[in-house]
């Protein structure tokens, strides 16, 4: 099936799934049940459903399906959940500090996740569009190495021009761009204009140059390009690389306070 | 930090979680292990410390089962309700299984913040339990039936009769009421429509009937009786029950009670006749003897006891349960000295035959002395030739005129009877006809008037009749009192007290008050209790003397304000929306005389979009108005401590 044949029949599983489950729910509640009772253990068999894709990626010596697959229902799966998380909130602001603490909680796992599934699809097509493949952990190394280039290049236009134009213009503008990696949210969301602006700044300059500096000027704005191939490489990689880190450990945390929370409902349900 | 949000105003006061929650005063192993119990906690029951719902506070609708079962009707199976409804019912049966308690967290969720009201209740859900499912009220809430004269009233009043006839009759048309109004007010709530006192409604043309003003028959109860013997054969059998005066009458109910402390034999003696004896056994003339000695034994003892002995008496007979307010009514101040005339009427030398009696020198068989009888019937016969010797003019000639002569009966004024004037064998006024109705009050009493008029004796006039106002009298062989007012208090005692079926004795004096024509005609009126679906009896636990009072239900499924509804009222009144039922209903068996209200009389405003129209607008849950009650309160005074 294509793949965007797939999404739609996929979605549309999931909005008459929530429609169901909330339809389901505003029953249970018109039988004089607690609706909150079901929707809490729905979760958690949905948590415990989604917990199971982190394992088997960690156990993935064990046959359990293709990962594509897996994937998918955890996609989709965590969409359902906040479905029923909202039923289970009654569509509120809970009350409680600890009921605030643990939808905040679930809110920045759900964010993280839906987030991790962007940078999955996005930033990996993005990665594989540019010229070059850098390796992440090589990055610093460039970046020191560029800049010891670019201020080797400005040290020789200062011999050989006879002029500090140049010169004090990287100072003033371009030593910070190149001393550490800068304007990560810009390639994160694939925007040129923070470069751009910096190589229109470079371009105006031009006019204050003489015939050896416009040479020096040129060789630099090609260090320009080089060090936004660097950025974007460690932006993107950097996202990759570590949004895991965020999701997984919410989860964790989420399943801890979830616990703490099955024993307090149960311990003062009173006898509803 | 581990509370799940704020607490409703309502339970402001709560100051901790320990006041709802039976976990709070454990520590987390505790917790656990009441998370991981499968037993629900009681917390439902703590509930209950503040708020008191009676016995069945987790029963639908906190009342019994029974209760509920009454109102169930047989075509409950009508379900005119959405898909939602029927689903979440079918899930309730199948989640609850058998159990049928609901907890009160099932309708009031707290810690929903401060301004969540614990009253707000999905109306739809009330559909989950109800069998009968409706979905929109204008068009499918059930129709009314019998509502809301669905039982029998406390007090018979037929409106038709007297809205339709009565009221326009000559004689009443001045003092009928001219409005609803007249007769009913609103309680201080403005829910209620209750009747007013008798003295403001009814009085003015009912007093008289209660009074005996137009009665034919005695206008007196019958208390303190002797009845007729037939000492000739007593005396031919060789029992000797001493002086027997001629009696004309038979033993009242009131005396039969009195007289079963005592060995009488009456229980031997239900198909003897006491008048004529000539064919009872010997052992049934030996009861009889012994009961005429138990009657005099019971004159002798009251008179010489006093109302203390009557008050001892009677308490023995019902267990010691009256008390003493009670008892006095019982006795209504009965005179001494009405006592003291009839016994040295009918017993002359009561005293000595007692005493000679109880020393046993005096028994059954003991020989006879030479008659003493005291002839009250002799009297009687003479005055019988004295009524047909009266002149045309209403005067009685000299010759028959027994009052001029010197006769011991003539000592005592209220030896003069003067009912033996007219008693002869066909008493035109023996049967319920109001012959001098349209006379009033002066064609019974003529005959004595005139006779008072024109004779200079001060006590022609008849003891009934001069005993109008109520009280005791003697008419013969009988002691008898007479109604002094509406709820006479010692009508009403007997009535009361004799309400215990169990007993044949209270049984007959029970029957002999509230006979159709009896005395007073209370239940002419007064209607009887209803309970479990019969009707019992007036007891002295369920006062049915009173019209409807908001306190006497206790149960109420209904809410219904009237002072809210008055505006609405159109110039019919109150007959905009209780309509009479000028046909009789004798199939329903309750005499309400209204048509039963309907349901577009109320949903003319109360419909969606309109007026409210959730279950709860006009239905309570919480039935049980014991739960409203003071009596809920502790109060318990205890000592002011240093």
């Amino acid at each position: 099936m294509r793949f965007r044949a797939r999404r739609f029949w996929n979605f549309t599983a999931l909005v008459i799934a929530s429609l169901l489950i909330t339809l389901a729910f505003e029953i249970v509640d018109l039988s004089l049940r607690v609706p909150q009772y079901y929707s809490g253990w729905l979760m958690i068999i949905l948590f415990a459903t989604l917990f199971a894709f982190y394992l088997k990626k960690r156990l993935s010596i064990i046959p359990m399906g293709s990962s594509s697959l897996w994937a998918q229902w955890h996609y989709y799966l965590g969409l359902f959940s906040l479905i029923v998380f909202l039923n289970h909130i009654n569509f509120s602001v809970p009350a409680g500090k600890l009921e605030l603490l643990m939808s905040t909680l679930f809110l920045l796992v759900l964010a993280s996740g839906i987030g991790g599934l962007l940078i999955n699809r996005h930033f990996a097509k993005r990665l594989s569009y540019l010229s070059e493949e850098i390796i992440y952990e090589r990055i610093p190394g460039y970046n020191l190495q560029l800049k010891n280039e670019v201020e080797s290049l400005i040290t020789n236009c200062v011999e050989k021009s006879g002029s500090t134009t140049l010169a004090d213009y990287y100072i003033r503008h371009l030593s910070e761009y190149f001393h550490r990696p800068r304007f990560i949210i810009s390639h994160l969301l694939g925007s040129n204009y923070a470069i751009e602006r910096i190589v229109a700044g470079l371009q105006n300059q031009m006019r204050y140059l003489n015939k050896e500096e416009a040479d020096y000027a040129l060789l630099l704005k090609n260090c320009i390009e080089r060090k936004r191939m660097l950025d974007t490489h460690f932006a993107l990689q950097s996202a990759l690389k570590y949004w895991g880190i965020s999701h997984a450990p919410l989860a964790l945390s989420l399943m801890i306070f979830i616990s703490l929370h099955m024993v307090l409902v149960y311990a003062f349900r009173g006898a509803a | 930090m581990l509370s799940p949000g704020p607490l409703s105003i309502n339970h402001a006061q709560v100051a901790d979680c320990k006041s709802c929650h039976t976990a709070a005063s454990e520590d987390m192993s505790g917790w656990l292990h009441k998370a991981m119990s499968r037993d629900r906690n009681n917390d439902g029951e703590q509930c209950l410390n503040c708020h008191k719902l009676g016995d069945y506070a987790f029963v639908a609708h906190s009342t019994s089962h029974n209760n509920l079962r009454l109102k169930t009707r047989e075509d409950a199976n009508l379900d005119d309700s959405n898909w939602k409804s029927r689903l979440a019912s079918e899930f309730h049966q199948f989640s609850s299984g058998e159990s049928t308690t609901i907890a009160c967290s099932t309708c009031h969720r707290e810690h929903q913040g401060r301004s969540h009201s614990l009253k707000a209740f999905a109306t739809e859900k009330c559909h989950t339990c109800h069998q009968r499912k409706f979905d929109v009220i204008e068009e499918s809430h059930p129709e009314y039936t019998k509502y809301p004269h669905d039982k029998a009233t406390s007090i018979r009043f037929n409106h038709v009769k007297h809205l339709e006839d009565y009221f326009y009759k000559d004689e009443y048309f001045d003092i009928a009421p001219t409005g609803c109004k007249n007769c009913h007010d609103t309680d201080q709530t403005g829910e209620w429509m209750l009747t007013v006192g008798f003295d403001d409604s009814c009085s003015a043309c009912h007093i008289d009937q209660i009074l005996g003003e137009r009665r034919a028959s005695a206008k007196g109860v019958a208390v303190l009786s002797i009845p007729e013997l037939d000492t000739e054969t007593l005396e031919k059998q060789g029992l000797n029950i001493g002086e027997w005066p001629r009696a004309d009458g038979e033993l009242s109910p009131i005396m039969r009670l009195l007289l079963s402390t005592q060995e009488t034999g009456l229980t031997q003696l239900e198909r003897v006749e006491l008048y004529d004896l000539s064919e009872a056994e010997p052992e049934e003339l030996e009861h009889v003897a012994r009961l005429a000695w138990a009657i005099k034994s019971l004159f002798h003892d009251i008179q010489s006891g006093g109302t203390r002995h009557l008050n001892e008496r009677l308490s023995g007979i019902f267990y010691d349960s009256l008390d003493q307010s009670l008892l006095n009514r019982l006795i209504a101040s009965l005179p001494r000295d009405t006592l003291v005339s009839n016994q040295e009427d009918w017993f002359p030398n009561l005293a000595s035959e007692i005493k000679e009696y109880r020393a046993g020198r005096l028994t059954l068989s003991s020989p006879f002395l030479s008659s003493t009888d005291t002839d009250l019937t002799e009297s009687v016969n003479d005055k019988a030739e004295i009524a047909s010797s009266i002149t045309e003019k209403g005067v009685l000639s000299e010759e028959s005129d027994l009052l001029i002569e010197d006769d011991e009966l003539l000592e005592d004024d209220e030896l003069l009877d003067d009912d033996g004037l007219f008693e002869v064998e066909d008493d035109l006024l023996s049967d319920d006809d109001d012959l001098f109705a349209d006379d009033e009050n002066e064609g019974e009493r003529s005959d004595s008037a005139e006779i008072a008029e024109s004779s200079s004796d001060i006590n022609v006039i008849a003891s009934e009749d001069w005993a109008e106002s109520g009280g005791w009298y003697r008419d013969g062989s009988t002691l008898r009192y007479r109604p002094t007012d509406h709820a006479d208090p010692f009508l009403k005692s007997w009535l009361e007290v004799s309400a215990d079926m169990s007993s044949p004795l209270t049984e007959n004096i029970y029957s002999m008050l509230t006979a159709e024509n009896s005395v007073g005609n209370c239940m002419k009126c007064h209607t009887k209790s209803v309970q479990n679906g019969e009707f019992p009896h007036v007891s002295r636990e369920q006062n049915r003397w009173q019209s409807f009072k908001p306190a006497d239900k206790a149960t109420d499924f209904n809410r219904f304000s009237h002072v809210s509804h008055f505006s609405l009222m159109t110039d019919d009144g109150c007959s905009s929306c209780h309509l009479l039922n000028m046909e009789e209903d004798t199939e329903s068996g309750v005499e309400t005389h209204f048509l039963s209200m309907n349901r577009n009389t109320c949903t003319q405003c109360h419909q969606e979009g309109r007026a409210p129209a959730s279950c709860l607008t006009c239905h309570h849950y919480h039935v049980d108005n014991r739960s409203r009650s003071i009596d809920w309160i502790s109060d318990e005074l205890k000592p002011i401590r240093d």
